[in-house]
């Protein structure tokens, strides 16, 4: 009977909230109480204590913004996190950028707070417009200068800079699709859009761009390999070069829409766009992948003791100490402090016998301990130390000691923005050059108190075969 | 704050239990000396014995209701175990004390027979010169009721005090004594013990044995002084302690007294130290003898307990272990 109350209660959870149960993993998503279920909810964009979205819903319970056909206009709504974590009901945003078009999708120049956001033309093809704020209120909209008829450009973001704008566009020139395309900001203006390339860029849809201060590029794209829908994807560029998109980890990615990935200044909280939950909507999710913090180079097992007898303070030079370290090697001498190498880890049991030469008698086990020569705690990493581009390198964490943890939970940071999870990893460098292998672990003791994350780093070279003589 | 009676009770207590305290043979079994030593006043003091008397003192424990007997073995001068000088022709008188001032009269705890060291109640004497029938025998004095001897308040025993002095003659006179509840046999009397402040003892011939003497320190003594006379450079005086796993001190040559001093550290307090006479291997020097005491700071000699206070002190070596890099 309990039993059955228990698949009732876990029933009852998943149709209030069906995100529950999936938010495991690297991510933990939690739907904001500010979704609907019929309007969309999406494209939230962090500002001032809250966020900026854009909403189809009724701008009042008297309001109804429509479109000439009576159909929902998109506008850009703000609402306040509360103390309680609660958002604040929504309230339109700068009513001069709201017009009686839709607008899809926005991003705020952190510096200046100019706006930038999508609007619908009516000619039917999508622009990027931007308001420009003068320290009291937004101007009225203006047409960047790169939009074209006939085309689509939509879903702008600007860095923290304020001096690249990321966007995506149909605009002849890309990959097929919709792709991600970049301009920059000149003396002039915003320059000539360059496409960011067919690594980035499929011949499907990829739109909503989001480049994070530690040069992750966000976006979601329906290209192939996505479980369906929009997924989101990252890229790195490192040295000019676009690494190979990586599918976002965790429960993010869902068979339905998800997109519209933005993050606070540590990558690790922010929100996410999705239909998953029958209209758009907003969700915030918080990484539940452990910080690397302070990593520490690998130590070296050597296996040295020093042995001492520091309490004598009389030896008038008529006695000779034996050493016996318990691994058949001995030492004599007049020497009470010594250094000695076991061979390998173990339990040894340390002798220190007294000849007195003297009288010729020999007095042994006058001081014994037992040593546990163990390796140094801590998780090892094994690779090589230098692959080529291209190579699957396997990465393992079979030489760790870490008698404290109980089932040391791995995690893997590999230095080219990619990080992954497990005991042995395989992983494709795809560019040349110095990486710096971090590898935590965390889990709980034998008492069952957690442990704190521990982590080291190794470095490893990543050779280009083409340049290597 | 524990007194000195109570440490020393608690000493004694622990000896007994430890069962390290059921005899009072002097010189003991700890102690590896074969006799006690007090030659003739016309013998040399190059032979080993400086002042021809040698004093001990004896302590039975207030608990101790019966009878005392202190018995002498091979009282005479004469016979194998003596040191001939030509001809025997040495007396030697023992005498016992007890009552007031036998211990604790300042003059009886010096190192030489000087002023009133014969204070007290003399209970008993006796001379010996030649006697085949106390040869390698035994002499009883007593028996004398444990109060004939001076109660001391400190320690809660009666002392008895015990003076074998060279009458006449130049032989060395070995031998030695036996606290005894009986008079016809040695039978132990727990918790007593015996002392000297200052030992006269003659050593092995074989240059393997090692003797002990077991000076006590109280906890008053920070620097302590050691002189020995006449040993004859036949080897090493080293000190072991709880604290101390073996220090070297200056040893005497032929009839002349060395003094050496150290620190005693703070371990060492309220315990006894192991004086090791250890003899040269080659070539062995025969019948030597040898005269020690021990002051402190104050100039005060300390006591040779036979049977340690706290038991033989062992010197503990303590091993660290720490882990290095390369």
């Amino acid at each position: 009977m309990r039993l059955l109350y228990f698949y009732i209660i876990i029933g009852f959870l998943l149709i209030l909230n069906p995100t529950l149960i999936q938010c495991q993993e690297w991510y933990s998503l939690t739907s904001i109480n500010i979704d609907t279920r019929d309007y969309i909810e999406e494209s939230a964009v962090p500002y001032d204590g809250g966020i900026i979205f854009i909403s189809n819903r009724l701008q009042s319970a008297l309001r109804k913004i429509t479109d000439q056909n009576g159909n929902a206009l998109n506008d850009i709504f703000y609402s306040r996190q509360k103390d309680n974590k609660k958002w604040s009901s929504p309230d339109e945003f700068a009513k001069i950028i709201n017009s009686k078009a839709d607008e899809l999708s926005v991003s705020i120049d952190k510096k200046t707070k100019n706006i930038y956001f999508t609007r619908l033309e009516p000619e039917g093809n999508t622009a990027i417009y931007m308001s420009k704020y003068n320290g009291k209120e937004w101007e009225s909209p203006t047409l960047l200068p790169f939009n074209l008829r006939n085309y689509n450009f939509f879903d702008p973001f600007v860095t923290d800079d304020g001096k690249r704008l990321f966007f995506a566009s149909n605009r002849p020139g890309g990959q097929g699709g919709s792709d991600i395309w970049v301009s920059n900001l000149g003396r002039s203006g915003w320059g000539p859009p360059k496409n960011l390339g067919p690594t980035v860029n499929s011949d499907t849809s990829d739109v909503t761009p989001f480049m994070h201060s530690n040069g992750k590029l966000y976006f979601a794209s329906s290209r192939k390999g996505t479980i369906g829908g929009l997924d989101i994807f990252w890229t790195i560029e490192l040295n000019g070069i676009w690494l190979p998109v990586k599918h976002l980890l965790g429960p993010v990615n869902t068979k339905y829409n998800d997109y519209s990935y933005v993050s606070d200044s540590i990558d690790r909280n922010g929100f996410i766009s999705s239909d998953r939950a029958h209209s758009p909507d907003i969700f915030s999710f918080n990484m539940k992948m452990p910080v690397f913090d302070n990593p520490k180079p690998i130590e070296k097992n050597t296996y040295k003791y020093r042995f001492s007898e520091t309490s004598v303070i009389s030896d008038s030079s008529t006695f000779i100490y034996e050493w016996d370290f318990g691994d058949s090697t001995k030492l004599r001498g007049r020497i009470l402090d010594v250094v000695h190498k076991f061979p390998r880890p173990g339990d040894y049991m340390v002798v220190l016998n007294v000849v007195d030469s003297l009288t010729g008698e020999v007095n042994t086990n006058q001081a014994a301990n037992v040593v546990q020569v163990r390796d140094e705690i801590q998780p090892v990493i094994t690779c090589p130390d230098s692959v080529y581009i291209g190579d699957e390198v396997s990465f393992e964490t079979t030489k760790s000691y870490l008698p404290e943890m109980k089932n040391p939970v791995f995690y893997w940071d590999f230095g080219d923005g990619d990080m992954s999870k497990g005991s042995n990893i395989k992983h494709i460098y795809a560019i040349a050059g110095k990486f710096r292998v971090v590898l935590g672990a965390s889990g709980f003791t034998k008492e069952n108190t957690f442990n704190d994350f521990v982590c080291v780093y190794k470095y490893i070279i990543v050779l280009d075969k083409k340049k290597t003589p | 704050m524990i007194s000195d009676k109570s440490l020393f009770v608690f000493l004694l207590l622990f000896l007994l239990f430890t069962n390290r305290a059921f005899g009072q043979p002097v010189p003991a079994a700890d102690e590896n000396i074969p006799y006690l030593m007090t030659f003739g006043p016309k013998a040399e003091t190059s032979w080993g014995d400086d002042d021809f008397s040698q004093t001990f003192f004896f302590m039975v424990p207030e608990s101790y209701k019966g009878a005392v007997y202190i018995r002498v073995f091979d009282p005479d001068v004469g016979g194998a175990v003596d040191e001939l000088n030509g001809t025997f022709d040495t007396q030697m008188t023992y005498s016992i004390f007890g009552g007031k001032g036998a211990y604790s009269n300042p003059d009886a705890r010096e190192t030489d027979p000087k002023g009133n060291y014969k204070s007290g109640n003399m209970l008993a004497t006796k001379t010996f010169g030649v006697n085949p029938k106390y040869d390698q025998n035994w002499y009883t004095f007593g028996p004398f009721n444990p109060t004939d001897g001076e109660y001391d308040k400190q320690y809660g025993s009666y002392i008895f005090k015990v003076i074998c002095d060279g009458i006449s003659g130049d032989d060395g006179n070995m031998y030695r004594y036996y606290l005894s509840t009986s008079g016809t046999d040695n039978k132990s009397i727990e918790g007593a013990n015996a002392f000297a402040f200052e030992y006269s003892f003659r050593m092995w011939d074989n240059p393997k044995e090692v003797s002990h003497i077991y000076p006590y320190v109280d906890d008053k003594t920070v620097t302590v002084k050691v002189s020995n006379f006449d040993w004859d450079n036949d080897g090493y005086i080293r000190v072991v302690s709880v604290a101390k796993n073996g220090l070297l001190i200056k040893a005497s040559g032929d009839n002349n007294w060395v003094t050496d001093q150290f620190k005693i550290s703070p371990e060492e307090k309220n315990t006894s130290l192991d004086f090791q006479f250890i003899k040269k291997q080659n070539p062995p020097v025969k019948n030597n003898n040898v005269v020690v005491n021990v002051r402190n700071q104050y100039n005060e000699l300390l006591k040779f307990y036979t049977i340690p206070i706290g038991g033989v002190p062992k010197y503990k070596y303590v091993m660290k272990n720490e882990k290095i890099k390369d």
